[in-house]
């Protein structure tokens, strides 16, 4: 079964601190790692929230411009870096929900979600059912999906990041599978 | 409010757990095997599908994009920051601009690439204005050392000088006062204001002031005007840009008037009782800064000269002239403020704050370590595909119907009663006793 230990993959807390620092300073080799490192997590994020390869491009091109602005702001607290760059996606992507509801294009885009054109159509259909799905949890509880399933964040970052203890998220992470396997067909045993 | 008993809420908090207990790193075999519904769920619910999942892979180019983007702010956030750290100095495209705040109306001044040049041009003009302020309060013998403007000297008429019969106007304190009585001599151009020391230098040149002719008369009323008077005042220097009053003299005959132009710093005191002094007042010439004053030995012989009208008293009181000669002594304060521009070369030496920064980069390169840590996380979809060992447990159930088809086996005990009917056919054996009673009654 699981073999992972806890806090294993946890930054160092003294390093992260440093490369805030070297941030600040306007150091662009700090920036550049920083984009490689979290440009697909956050791609990731964005594309599951917002369905759309573009505004999901957008979306992480954004958060990097935002966090240049506003390091200077920042203050390292030990939590890890992804986790400010997450909640800086997750106020542009309430935003750009906001502004543009549900839009038309969305159910086409849908498809493309799905996976690659030349998946397997099974696992197509799965993960559009999956993806589907998630449009019918609660936010909280879809963050908590995202982050830590397609993210792989642990649950004590993704509390970290939305202000919930981990026991909560915990339990969010659980109501959420629960309400997916309801979504999916998956068979109801209750 | 939840219930604690609800099947739902049961299973949630058995999922928590086992989440929980996934996350930690414990063997959750046990867990799964004491709780079934969980094991469905684990086995071939939500759990095993959420994994998998792929996504469009983002553009390459866009990502490209962003990232110059991204870069591009970096860049002009690190340049507004040293602009704020520098203050006043700047290079933009190869060309310093320096912000002035000090209240000069300069304003900005653009020059070559990292020179200093721009104060040159800037700040050239201070020493000057100090410079005439500064000579206008050394006194009476100061007069005439005041950085001229215009050049030098102009002809002075020989026969004037030489010529000691001539008329002495009557000279006298209050006509000094007005036209000063110094002789003058050419001043070398001097140069007030830094030379830049790279890039193009900034130079104002100051020339002495127009000569005044020495002892021109004035308002000469108690005494006709000399004939030669008219011929001795030479004609005014060429005034060059210069922004000195000039000042109308009334020869008093009426017949001439001539312009002349004057500085506007205190004459010499003269003794007015002395006419002769007029004409002995050259030494003054030694006040010009470039020639330390040696030279007044030598400015007597023009002052001599360029009296028209004192030319013969000159010669006789030519003791007092050395007296004067003291005088230069306080021309060397001018020299001494053009000192101060150059300072103002030093500015360009924050801009060595950058190279500082650059120190930083190789400390990063620990960073990627932490990447490594994301494939450790991989780790845990391969240990739930150890739960569907539980899941055989359902087909093992399956076997009960068959054997509940071995009822009909006891329906074959009918088939085996059968029997009796055949056994009865021994009865007519008994009916052989009748024939023996004769009589008897049929069974």
């Amino acid at each position: 079964m699981a073999k992972e230990s806890d806090g294993a993959s946890a930054p160092d807390p003294e390093l992260e601190s440093f490369l805030v620092e070297q941030a600040k300073a306007g150091e662009a080799e700090v920036w550049e790692s920083w984009f490689d490192q979290y440009y697909q997590q956050l791609y990731s994020y964005a594309f599951l929230r917002l369905r759309r390869k573009v505004d999901a491009e957008d979306i992480v091109a954004q958060v990097m411009l935002e966090a240049v602005k506003g390091i200077n702001r920042y203050e390292y607290r030990g939590k890890p870096i992804i986790a400010w760059l997450f909640a800086i996606a997750h106020n542009l992507i309430a935003d750009n929900v906001k502004r543009q509801q549900r839009r038309e294009t969305r159910e086409a885009d849908a498809v493309v979600a799905g996976g690659p054109a030349d998946a397997d159509p099974a696992s197509r259909i799965e993960n559009l059912d999956l993806l589907q799905a998630l449009d019918e949890l609660t936010e909280e509880q879809r963050d908590v999906i995202i982050l830590r399933f397609f993210m792989g964040l642990r649950p004590k970052e993704i509390g970290d990041l939305l202000g919930k203890s981990e026991a909560a998220v915990y339990s969010l992470q659980a109501r959420a599978i629960l309400a997916l396997r309801v979504s999916m067909g998956d068979v109801p045993s209750l | 409010m939840t219930n604690e008993h609800d099947p739902q809420t049961q299973l949630e908090a058995m999922l928590a757990e086992y989440l929980r207990l996934v996350d930690r790193g414990v063997d959750t075999q046990d867990f799964i095997r004491d709780n079934a519904e969980l094991a469905l769920l684990v086995s071939g619910g939500v759990l095993a599908r959420l994994q998998p999942v792929e996504l469009p892979a983002p553009d390459a180019n866009r990502r490209d994009r962003a990232r110059a983007a991204m870069l591009k702010s970096v860049e002009s956030r690190h340049r507004s920051l040293l602009r704020r750290i520098l203050g006043r100095r700047f290079r933009f495209f190869g060309i310093s601009f320096i912000v002035v705040t000090a209240g000069l109306s300069a304003g900005v001044a653009s020059g070559a690439v990292g020179g200093p040049a721009p104060f040159a041009g800037l700040f050239g003009s201070l020493p000057f204005d100090a410079l005439q302020k500064q000579t206008s309060q050394d006194g009476p013998s100061t007069d005439g050392q005041t950085p001229p403007r215009s050049a030098p000297t102009p002809a002075v008429p020989a026969r004037a000088s030489t010529n000691p019969q001539q008329p002495v106007p009557a000279s006298n304190a209050d006509a000094l006062d007005d036209e000063g009585s110094a002789t003058p001599i050419a001043s070398p151009p001097m140069q007030i204001g830094p030379v830049g020391s790279d890039g193009p230098s900034s130079r104002i040149l100051v020339a002495a002031d127009p000569l005044v002719p020495a002892s021109a008369p004035k308002q000469q009323t108690d005494a006709p005007a000399p004939a030669t008077t008219a011929a001795a005042i030479p004609a005014p220097a060429p005034m060059i840009e210069s922004s000195r009053p000039s000042v109308q003299f009334d020869l008093g005959s009426g017949e001439q008037d001539t312009s002349v132009a004057v500085p506007n710093e205190p004459p010499v005191q003269q003794n007015a009782d002395d006419p002769g002094n007029n004409a002995n007042t050259p030494p003054l010439a030694g006040t010009l800064p470039v020639q330390n004053g040696s030279s007044g030995d030598r400015g007597n012989a023009p002052g001599q000269v360029g009296s028209p009208g004192n030319s013969g008293n000159a010669p006789g009181q030519g003791a007092s002239p050395p007296g004067q000669d003291g005088s230069p002594g306080n021309s060397g304060n001018a020299p001494g403020q053009g000192g101060t521009p150059p300072g103002q070369d030093g500015s360009p030496g924050n801009s060595g704050n950058p190279p500082g920064q650059g120190g930083t980069p190789p400390g990063q390169d620990g960073s990627p370590g932490n990447s490594g840590d994301a494939p450790g996380q991989g780790g845990t979809p391969p240990g739930q595909d150890g739960s569907p060992g539980n899941s055989g447990d359902a087909p093992g159930q399956g076997g009960t119907p068959p054997g509940q088809d071995g009822t009909p086996g006891n329906s074959g005990d009918a088939p085996g009663q059968g029997g009796t009917p055949p056994g009865q056919d021994g009865s007519p054996g008994n009916s052989g006793n009748a024939p023996g009673q004769g009589g008897g009654s049929k069974p």
